[in-house]
């Protein structure tokens, strides 16, 4: 056989990705021994979080989490990469990355026999993941999406979404970017509290570009946006409400909007040819059980995702409550997840410039 | 030396190029080719006209551009009277050259954060500005291209501070001495030291050009995502899973920056 130049050139790309999914995808790692778990997850908090729990887990279910940290769109770029050698056996991301990812075939769906205690999962969390065979997800935790602002420079109350487009506000609200859900879910509030929808999201569009001149930060990184707002160079952030609680000493308001709340349910997610699937779904289970639950939401700073009474003591740390639940807007998350491509095009034109 | 020992000399140095710079950059090229960002798909320029044609992507082009060209020449400007003092006072060298070089030591992260704070409305130099200039409103940095400029100019200054030093110090002092005979410290600089410099401002300038035309996280953070350059669009377009775009973006960059890279390197060249 006569191997030319070109040839071997012209492979060299994918033959390269292929060996780096197959080194990811080594023994003992991503096919790793029936007590160790590959998981894919984001850090800060979660990290913190997954950690305190680690010595329950291990006693309660013989699992040891191994993680690898990274974004929700670094985790599914891996999957992408990865193909059939995926370097993960469970990963834990943001709604839109789930339904991405399931979308593309990198995820495979789970049932309640297979995680019991989906049955204890709130419905309307529950709701955006189900799939033909299941859901794509095991919601672990909720965050509600609102306005931080404050109120030592704001001259007046923030109640409603509309109150970001009052002229006193110029040059002072800091909104995610994109392409993220925190971007895409402004895009949709503007929509819903303007007279459109997420099917509809051309009144979207238009008042995004009137906010324009009152937002002075498009920011990537949440804890930049509240440096700037406690810094007082923002007034108003639109941003995960839990964050906000910590910062009432320093003037800061969380306000969940009269017309009602985004919202980022996020939970845990199986890669299709993961394996050591009877390890990934006990661990699912195990963080649906009450005890996990109100311990995961104390040590991560979200809002359990199943119907566990939440104690006062814990309750006043989170600005998630079951009555808010009713008050989410309603949000396709698939259709984020799809069109977010492209939405980030026309948001850098019309909105950022 | 040898042609065999030359090449054992290199083979080091080649053998980690090898991996971590030409694999993936042919990775890269082969992704901005690839269609919907899968093995399987076909070829296709698409990424390309996309940005070709595209208005938005050209400006943040030139705008990137503008960004590393700027850069590199106010940071050219401040670096050569620093770096020609120090020549002249050998004994200040060790000090103000740690100085300068301090930015280097300190992580990314702490420096942007102060900045941010320094920069902020209330920060202490927005505080300066209204003590001088009482009733004034407070300069909006953040989120502005001068914030960027400024957070740029700071870190860029070591690069072409050490690069200028260290062409004027193989400057033979002989000949600098030979100078101070014939004409004033002025005509020196003008007509001896800078001349025998260029070298070395060719590469600080080059260096500093690159690093700002290359910088992320200082226009995205500083800038408020408001100060979109092709780091910035790249990074966009990764986070979208747009591989084939963000590939493309990465090529034209490269693509843009090797033919000034390649101008510096001649005018160094050149250099007496």
């Amino acid at each position: 056989m006569t191997i030319r130049r070109r040839t071997i050139l012209s492979r060299l790309p994918r033959d390269t990705l292929a060996l780096m999914a197959l080194l990811n995808a080594r023994p003992g790692f991503a096919q790793s021994a029936p007590t160790q778990l590959s998981l894919g997850t984001y850090g800060g908090v979660f990290e913190t979080a997954l950690n305190t729990l680690a010595p329950k887990l291990k006693a309660d279910t013989g699992i040891e989490l191994v993680k690898s940290i990274g974004s929700s769109q670094i985790i599914l770029s891996k999957l992408q990469a990865g193909g059939q050698h995926p370097p993960f056996e469970a990963v834990i991301m943001t709604a839109e990355a789930m339904l991405l990812g399931e979308q593309r075939n990198f995820l495979r769906p789970v049932t309640v026999e297979q995680v019991p205690g989906l049955a204890r999962v709130q419905k309307r969390l529950l709701a955006p993941f189900a799939t033909k065979g299941g859901y794509t997800t095991v919601p672990t935790h909720w965050k509600a999406i609102g306005i931080l602002w404050r109120h030592d420079l704001v001259p007046f109350e923030i109640r409603s979404w509309l109150d970001l487009w009052r002229p006193e506000l110029r040059n002072r609200i800091s909104v995610q970017n994109m392409p993220t859900l925190g971007g895409a879910l402004m895009l949709v509030s503007a929509a819903i509290v303007h007279g459109g929808s997420q099917r509809n999201l051309e009144p979207g569009w238009q008042a995004m570009r009137a906010l324009r001149p009152n937002i002075r930060e498009f920011y990537a990184i949440t804890s930049n946006a509240l440096t700037s707002l406690v810094a007082g160079d923002t007034w108003v952030s639109v941003n995960t409400l839990d964050l906000g609680l910590p910062l009432a000493s320093r003037n800061v308001v969380a306000t969940a909007p009269v017309e009602g709340v985004g919202y980022s349910p996020e939970g845990i997610g199986f890669p299709r040819f993961g394996g050591n699937e009877a390890a990934a779904y006990r661990f699912a289970d195990f963080m649906l059980r009450d005890d996990v639950q109100l311990a995961w939401a104390q040590q991560a700073k979200v809002a359990p995702s199943t119907t566990v009474a939440v104690p006062p003591g814990l309750q006043q740390d989170l600005v998630e409550t079951e009555a808010m639940l009713s008050r989410l807007f309603d949000i396709d998350f698939l259709n984020i997840a799809l069109d977010i491509q492209k939405w980030s095009d026309r948001w850098r034109e019309e909105v950022v410039g | 030396m040898t042609r065999r020992a030359g090449l054992l000399l290199l083979a080091p140095a080649l053998l980690l190029l090898l991996p971590v710079f030409l694999v993936p950059l042919v990775i890269i090229a082969e992704t901005s080719i690839r269609g919907a960002g899968s093995l399987d798909s076909g070829w296709t320029l698409a990424a390309y006209r996309q940005i070709l044609s595209s208005r938005y992507f050209l400006t943040a082009l030139v705008r990137t551009f503008g960004l590393g060209l700027s850069i590199a020449t106010l940071n050219t400007v401040l670096a050569t009277p620093l770096a020609w003092w120090l020549i002249r006072n050998p004994r200040w060298k060790l000090p103000v050259t740690a100085l300068v070089a301090a930015p280097l030591l300190v992580n990314v992260v702490a420096r942007l954060e102060g900045w941010q704070l320094l920069l902020s409305d209330s920060g202490p130099v927005n505080a300066v500005l209204s003590a001088l200039l009482p009733g004034g409103q407070p300069v909006l940095f953040l989120g502005s291209t001068l914030g960027v400029a400024i957070a740029l100019l700071h870190i860029m200054l070591p690069y072409v501070v050490l690069a200028l030093l260290a062409a004027m110090q193989a400057i033979d002092p002989t000949v600098l001495d030979a100078a101070d005979t014939l004409a004033r410290p002025g005509r020196v600089f003008w007509t001896v030291a800078l001349p025998l410099s260029l070298p070395g401002l060719a590469s600080g300038f080059l260096l500093a050009f690159t690093l700002a035309s290359a910088s992320f996280v200082i226009p995205a953070v500083i800038g408020g995502g408001r100060f979109n350059t092709f780091p910035t669009l790249i990074y966009q377009d990764m986070l979208a899973l747009n591989t084939p775009r963000a590939a493309a973006l990465a090529m034209c960059l490269l693509a843009a920056l090797l033919p000034l890279a390649w101008a510096v390197r001649r005018t160094r060249n050149a250099a007496p």
